[in-house]
């Protein structure tokens, strides 16, 4: 209960490969913590090493230990194993109880205690998938749950409009938002701050993964992490980074085109009176010359695309425009008081 | 919803209640029609019919091969007159509902219609104990045991024995199931994990607050 003079409010991200929480403070900066969302269970026997090598790790007793967040990636590259993901696809499976435990210690971590009793929290939630059986409101509950249970006042928040806060100001909060995550991508078309169309493809980051290992007969960890230290969409080097250039490529052609079948259902309920942006945000959106090859592969479909666009940008702080976005909000509701 | 998936485990049986035939082929029904359908709870626990539990598939199916015109002959030649080959038997469902678990649900059914018929007994003597309480006449002690005998078994005959209705059974939540979210995800204390932290100006996010401050005050003064 130490940050009184700074703003109330605390936006949360929490996606599949990171948790990130943002907080204004008392400077007037805005603070982001991250975690990365996974962990890996080890036996007892590998806690000597660990506590030599100074990392975290939670001890469950005869279970063995976790270790959480990037030292589980770390860990699991050590020990030859896979870290596990308490998110799959975007949302939190119902039977993944395990996982429970952990989300909680993270996003305690990453929230930190709350500055005044009930402070607002808003937290992201994907829109439901228009290309999977899964719905959101288990995944929307628990968080709920967790984020109370933090000390906080939970507010659910659609993950893409929360770009569309974040970044749109200038447009009248008029855009379409995309946050190209690792386990979905979402996407949000707001005018003047409403929400016109909102919706999620069950494809992301680690679809590109495991479309191009399978292409390439590599693995899917060395996709990930050929993606994450740099490849360069528009000149890419050899095989394996083709192949993540094409998987790019269809990942966004697959979501102009659910854009433009998504919005012949709902043009005739508005109109859009200007042009509007497209802002781009998200992990996946941060490999090299991400944008103009989004540019490149939207204009191959901009005559069919059925919203006139005035210009693609990149969100300012791609991997924390949500949570931003969400603090946003968050700061709102304490505004109102 | 929640449905169960029957099959009849040798001839096709006709569950009266339901109106339903069930033959080797699934035929799905609602836990509600499960529940309320006495018939069919008796034809599970005799064996006629396997039941067990599971969400239909969503995938959505191949289409039907396109249908092969058989020779009128051929057609006339099979028994049953439509010239349709039998279906094959379903593999045996190893998931749901056991027979245990109906004989469970059929025993509770059971004591709850038990239950409601001895309350209404019970109300309809009331009247006739007190009664003996207020007259209460001097008669030897084979004689009140004979009154009461009477009593209980007017009592008794006005009660029937029914089972309890459908609508009882049914959940009071309505249509949407109910969600369960375990409570005590966040333990009191909370080991301390390795998190990194940045900070950036914040001049985007103000004049973003202030503008969506200014849009939804204004909105808001609009609605007046």
């Amino acid at each position: 209960m130490s940050k009184k003079s700074a703003p109330l409010g605390i936006g949360c991200d929490i996606g599949t490969m990171n948790i990130v929480a943002a907080r204004r403070q008392e400077d007037g900066s805005v603070e982001t913590s991250r975690v990365r969302d996974a962990f890996l269970d080890l036996d007892q026997s590998a806690k000597r090493m660990l506590k030599l090598s100074g990392v975290n790790y939670l001890d469950q007793g005869e279970d063995g230990i976790i270790v959480v967040g990037d030292a589980a990636m770390e860990m699991a590259n050590v020990f030859g194993r896979e870290a596990r993901r308490p998110l799959s696809q975007g949302l939190i499976s119902a039977g993944e109880m395990d996982a429970l435990e952990i989300l909680g210690v993270m996003i305690k971590n990453v929230l930190g205690d709350p500055a005044t009793e009930g402070e607002a929290c808003y937290f992201s939630v994907p829109a439901s998938p228009v290309d999977a059986d899964r719905d959101v409101v288990y995944h929307k509950g628990v968080f709920e749950r967790i984020v109370t249970e933090c000390g906080y006042t939970a507010h659910a928040g659609n993950e893409a409009m929360a770009i569309i806060y974040a970044e749109t100001a200038g447009d009248g909060f008029s855009g379409l938002g995309i946050s190209f995550g690792s386990g979905m991508c979402n996407l949000a078309l707001a005018v003047s701050g409403v929400e016109a169309l909102c919706f999620s493809v069950a494809r992301g980051g680690d679809w590109i993964d495991a479309g191009a290992a399978k292409a390439t007969g590599s693995t899917q960890s060395r996709m990930c992490a050929m993606k994450e230290t740099g490849v360069d969409l528009l000149n890419p080097e050899g095989r394996e980074q083709e192949a993540l250039a094409l998987y790019y490529k269809a990942l966004i052609e697959y979501c102009i085109d659910q854009t433009a079948a998504e919005f012949a259902k709902i043009k005739d309920r508005f109109s859009l009176p200007r042009p509007i942006p497209i802002v781009v945000s998200g992990g996946t959106s941060m490999a090299g010359n991400f944008l103009p090859f989004f540019e490149e592969v939207f204009e191959k479909k901009r005559k069919k695309f059925p919203v006139e666009v005035s210009e693609i940008r990149h969100a300012s702080d791609p991997m924390n425009a949500v949570a931003r976005g969400l603090l946003i909000q968050a700061m709102q509701e304490h505004d109102e008081d | 919803m929640i449905e169960y998936r029957l099959e009849a485990t040798g001839d096709p049986v006709f569950v009266v209640d339901l109106k339903l035939r069930v033959t080797r082929e699934v035929v799905w029904v609602s836990r509600s029609d499960l529940e309320a359908s006495d018939c069919l709870r008796v034809l599970i626990r005799l064996g006629k019919i396997r039941v067990s539990s599971g969400a239909r598939s969503r995938v959505s199916k191949l289409p039907p091969p396109p249908k092969r015109r058989l020779p009128s002959a051929v057609a006339r030649s099979r028994p049953g007159g439509k010239g349709v080959a039998a279906t094959p038997a379903t593999a045996p469902v190893t998931q749901g509902v056991t027979p245990e678990e109906a004989q469970a649900m059929a025993n509770k059914a059971a004591q709850t219609a038990a239950e409601n018929a001895v309350k209404m007994a019970v109300d309809a003597l009331l009247p006739a104990i007190r009664a003996i309480q207020q007259n209460p006449a001097p008669a030897a002690a084979s004689d009140l045991d004979l009154r009461i005998e009477q009593a209980v078994a007017r009592a008794l005959g006005s009660v029937s024995f029914t089972g309890p209705a459908t609508s009882s059974l049914k959940p009071t939540t309505g249509p949407d199931e109910p969600l369960f979210i375990p409570t005590g995800i966040v333990k009191d204390t909370v080991e301390s994990l390795t998190i990194k932290s940045d900070s950036s100006k914040s001049e985007d996010l103000d004049g973003a607050a202030s503008a969506l401050k200014a849009l939804r005050t204004g909105k808001s003064k609009g609605k007046k």
